[in-house]
């Protein structure tokens, strides 16, 4: 059974042509709720499946790779900060050595909560891997992961300490953080090309200390961070219209950059869809969306995806569109989509159950009352 | 394993340090003295002299006799801190080739990081005597309150003198390396008092785990021991003037004679209530008559002399703990550091600011060589789990139209750091972009200390507004600034150190260098000469008296060893007066065999 309040992490950069079994589109879905954050109790809730369908979806992520659960509890406390010295895969001290301990692959690591995945699955750059003689390739690959998501990040993140953290423990997390990444630390020795990620993460370290030990400047950030946060509780429980229909508070420097990419990879889309290139176009609005959670980007992938060959599109394009639903759980427009998708591929049951949950949004649209009875008679 | 010194280059004295058997220790000169003068003089026959030497000539040979050079370094022609100098120096300063001040010696023109060079050359030599190896890395400490311009100046003079600076760091931050090195379990918010001979620093750490982290630094570089002094010249003169109706002032001799006897009495006053000045002969007037000097100083009177100073120090402390975002409260630990801290007053007045005693866990001479040698040791060996995140004590910026000072990065950012910028063109077809780099704390960008201005050509012809520059501002873990320009459409970078506008060009680094390299095979081979002469003057001796032992003996051999004998002795003393190398070592060898085949006929 899994704990309930355990909070599954996302693996970042998985081969998806190669897992070890084949999920479902059911399972993709849960997939995208899990962001380190959200708790199995949550994710049931949000599933809209049973609760053992649903814990059973997990599992499947897990054996193809794609999730991983915590450990139980972070190992000993004297644990440094970040992973480089691996404790996984070590056993448990024998006097808790419990029966109920998990069986999920470990990394005892608090360190990574919020953070896109774990350095160990971060794919570098092979031309990079090669650089910075003097450094050993599991801090090489942690310090390229940092990087990579400096921006995606929150401060609270970045140092590894809860969002109530005190002040101590802000200042101890900074000082362990600054052992690794000054570059003192490094003096004399060949950083090569790495030489820049370094010192771009003790930058961002530093910017993150230099906002969260002071009063007023947290303050600040913590107010910049609940309006645009990505938290479970907030994403799934309102009703939130889209971000971008509304006119939101000036964003923070880190939300700016995120607009960048999310702009850059929209028009991304855009050119490659009058190219007539769907599937890339439905990949940029993907990526376009696990940027910024957009639902009309969504939707758009999603209405590529339909109209693409493969049972593969077919099943990514019921992801998109409920992931859409998601966003805007008081819209009707993404339910329809999935009603249409699952009905042109002849999945009438699964259909209906769709176009129902439209009509309680709208009872009186018309058109899904046909859709309706006309399933009703087919099934 | 490789070695780093660590040089404390002061403006009143240098000291230098090294980390043996993991303990930072100070190496004493020959003279045995732990701290150098940080003085430099050319003596008549043109000899460089540098410390105890060249203060010992210093009132007799004012002119050219350079101190406190520190205050010069890195600073423009015309500015507060040179026209300063130019009033109250005895050596003469000039007006360098890049609008810098220099110094002339002599007949000589020195910049200032040649003259620092001299004293970092003289602390490295001391350094060499001791590890019987030449040092080839130092850190070398700063005023906390210095500029880029200053550092650069500063670690222009390693260049000359051979060393590789391998990091600046703050006189106050050294210090506390120094009081924290070897205390694992510390952890703690300490100030570092620094008040030394020409300038004053403050700053404010938190020490845990072994990071020294700085919060804040401030201070004042025209507020130092100097400063006290010149209260006691002024009122000297002042009561001088009173009763003789003659300002000792304006006489370079008597000027001289006036500061040396102000420092004395300002130390003497530091361990008594009461001590006389008595200075005869001060000054004869065109009469003929002299004039003599004799007064009493008492404590009390000195302490109301230099209240205003005092204050001044109290006042910046309190700037610095509010920038550190702290209370007095808060700090654990008050370190003293520098030879005026030793004033009662002093130390009374950081009493009552910080409402407790200050440490004396570090020496006020030492703490920041020793701190110096901690952080080379750190950098270099892997064995050290030290670090330090040291602050940046100005804020740096751009002019923008109007001539406002913009912030990009504000004081006290803990460095290394760096900040990026977009420049867009303001006119149509503008193909370049101009900007100017300051570095201050003033928001109109003139009253701050210019660091360079470049530009960005090359552009693409547009209207206004439409080409965008990326300009990365950097602060190096040195303090040191650099600046990377990014022209975003064709991706082509620039990157421009910004070096000073009154800084040393390649070119005259070079030459700077190649001669001091000449001087130090000119030192050499004067030493070696020295010791040849030594020898010689022996070897006549002994050479003299076997002769007059064997003379009158009848044997030819006896008497034909006699006469050679006599002939290395007179070539020998011809070598001696030539002060030839080769004729030296000529002779030396002679009376070196005329002596063992004299001692071979005696026996
Ligand atoms: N016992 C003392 N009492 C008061 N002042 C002193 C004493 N000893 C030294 N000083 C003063 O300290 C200053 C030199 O301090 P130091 O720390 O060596 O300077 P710096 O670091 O600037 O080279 C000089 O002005 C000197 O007169
Ligand atoms: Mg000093």
């Amino acid at each position: 059974m899994l704990d309930d309040n355990v909070q599954p992490i996302p693996v970042a950069d998985v081969d998806y042509k190669n897992l070890k079994v084949q999920p479902t589109p059911e399972d993709y879905f849960l997939l995208s709720r899990v962001n380190g954050k959200v708790t199995i109790a949550e994710i049931c809730q949000i599933s809209g499946q049973p609760r053992d369908t649903t814990h059973a979806s997990l599992k499947r992520l897990v054996e193809a790779g794609l999730i991983r659960m915590p450990s139980p509890e972070p190992v000993a406390a004297s644990a440094p900060n970040f992973g480089a010295e691996a404790v996984g895969g070590e056993a448990a001290p024998e006097s808790v050595a419990a029966p109920v301990a998990p069986a999920a692959p470990v990394v005892a690591d608090t360190r990574w909560d919020g953070w896109p995945g774990e350095p160990e699955t971060h794919s570098m750059e092979p031309g990079l891997l090669a650089q910075g003689v003097d450094l050993d390739d599991a801090f090489k690959t942690e310090v390229s992961f940092m990087a990579a998501h400096l921006s995606s990040v929150s401060f609270y993140e970045l140092l590894g300490v809860a969002r109530d953290a005190g002040r101590k423990d802000i200042k101890g997390a900074y000082f362990k953080t600054s052992k690794r990444f000054h570059p003192d630390r490094f003096y004399g020795k060949d950083l090569g090309d790495i030489q820049p990620l370094v010192e771009s993460v003790f930058h961002a370290v530093n910017k993150a200390y230099q906002t969260l030990s002071h009063k007023g400047k947290r303050e600040e950030y913590d107010g910049t961070l609940s309006t645009t946060s990505s938290s479970p509780s907030s994403e799934t429980n309102s009703a939130q219209p889209s971000s971008s229909s509304q006119a939101a508070p000036r964003p923070a420097p880190t939300d700016r950059k995120r607009e960048m990419a999310f702009g850059v990879l929209l028009r991304q889309g855009e050119k490659h869809e009058e190219a007539r290139e769907f599937a890339e176009a439905a990949a940029s609005y993907k990526k376009a969306f696990g940027i910024k959670h957009d639902a009309a980007v969504a939707m758009r992938g999603a209405n590529l995806l339909r109209r693409l060959d493969g049972e593969d599109f077919v099943s990514e394009a019921v992801l998109m569109a409920k992931a859409a639903a998601q966003q805007h759980p008081a819209d009707i427009k993404p339910l329809v989509l999935i009603g249409d998708i699952y009905e042109e591929n002849e999945d009438y049951a699964d259909s209906l159950r769709y176009y129902e949950k439209a009509q309680e949004l709208e009872p009186d649209n018309q058109s899904v009352r046909k859709r309706i009875e006309f399933l009703k008679k087919l099934i | 394993m490789e070695r780093v010194i660590g040089i404390d280059l002061g403006t009143t004295n240098s000291c230098v340090a090294v980390l043996e058997g993991g303990v930072p220790k100070v190496i004493p000169n020959k003279g045995g003295y732990k701290t150098t003068p940080s003085i430099v003089a050319i003596s008549e026959s043109g000899r460089r002299l540098v410390g105890q030497m060249a203060k010992r000539q210093a009132i007799t040979n004012a002119r050219h006799t350079v101190y406190a050079a520190k205050r010069l370094i890195g600073r423009k022609w015309g500015s507060p801190a040179v026209l300063h100098c130019m009033e109250t120096c005895p050596y003469e300063i000039v007006q360098g080739p890049h609008d810098d001040a220099r110094i002339m010696l002599r007949g000589k023109e020195y910049s200032l990081p040649e003259i620092s060079s001299i004293i970092l050359q003289e602390m490295k030599l001391v350094a060499e005597e001791y590890l019987g190896e030449e040092p080839q890395k130092a850190v070398v400490t700063v005023p906390a309150y210095f500029n880029d311009n200053q550092r650069q100046a500063t670690k222009d003079a390693g260049v000359i003198a051979g060393l590789d600076i391998v990091r600046i760091i703050n006189e106050p931050t050294a210090a506390a390396l120094a009081y924290g090195f070897g205390k694992e379990d510390l952890d703690a918010t300490v100030a570092v008092y620094d008040l030394g001979g020409g300038t004053f620093d403050i700053s404010i750490l938190e020490i845990s785990t072994g990071v020294f982290d700085v919060l804040s630094t401030a201070g004042d570089t025209f507020l130092g021991g100097e400063d006290f002094d010149a209260r006691i010249i002024e009122h000297l003169a002042i009561e001088f003037a009173r009763e003789h109706r003659v300002d000792l002032r304006k006489d370079e001799m008597s000027l001289q004679r006036l500061k040396d006897a102000a420092e004395k009495a300002k130390i003497e006053l530091s361990t008594m209530q009461e001590t006389e000045i008595s200075l005869p002969f001060i000054y004869t007037k065109e009469s003929g008559e002299a004039l003599h000097l004799q007064t009493n100083l008492s404590r009390g009177k000195f302490e109301e002399l230099v209240a205003d100073l005092v204050h001044r120090a109290v006042k910046i402390c309190g700037a610095a703990i509010q920038d550190a975002g702290l209370d007095t409260d808060d700090i654990d630990d008050v370190i003293l550091v520098g030879g005026m801290t030793r004033m009662p007053r002093i130390q009374d007045s950081v009493k009552e600011f910080f409402g407790r005693d200050p440490s004396k866990a570090v020496h006020p001479d030492e703490a920041v060589a020793l701190g110096a040698s901690v952080q080379g040791a750190a950098l270099v060996q892997d064995d050290h789990d030290i670090l330090l995140l040291d602050v940046t004590p100005h804020a740096l910026g751009i002019m923008v139209h109007g001539g406002g000072f913009q912030r990009l990065i504000e004081a006290n950012t803990t460095i290394p750091t760096s900040h990026s910028h977009k420049f867009t063109t303001v006119r149509d077809n503008q193909t370049q972009v101009k900007i100017i780099v300051f570095q201050g704390d003033d928001d109109v960008a003139a009253n701050n200390e210019l660091l360079g201005e470049f530009i960005m050509g090359g552009l693409r012809s547009a209207p206004a507004g439409a080409v965008e520059v990326d300009v990365t501002f950097n602060i190096s873990a040195d303090g040191i600034v650099s600046v990377m320009a990014k022209d975003l459409e064709t991706g082509k970078e620039h990157s421009i150190t910004v070096t000073a506008t009154s800084g040393l060009t390649e070119e005259e680094l070079h030459n700077m260098i190649a001669e001091n390299a000449d001087y130090l095979v000119a030192l050499k081979e004067d030493e070696e000469l020295e010791r040849e002469r030594t020898k010689m003057s022996r070897l006549l001796r002994e050479v003299e008296k076997l002769v007059t032992k064997l003379e009158g003996a009848e044997s030819v051999e006896v008497q034909d060893a006699c006469d050679g004998a006599t002939l290395a002795i007179h070539n020998g003393r011809g070598a001696m007066e030539s002060r030839e190398q080769s004729e030296v070592s000529a002779a030396l060898a002679a009376l070196d065999s005329a002596k063992s085949m004299l001692e071979s006929l005696i026996d």
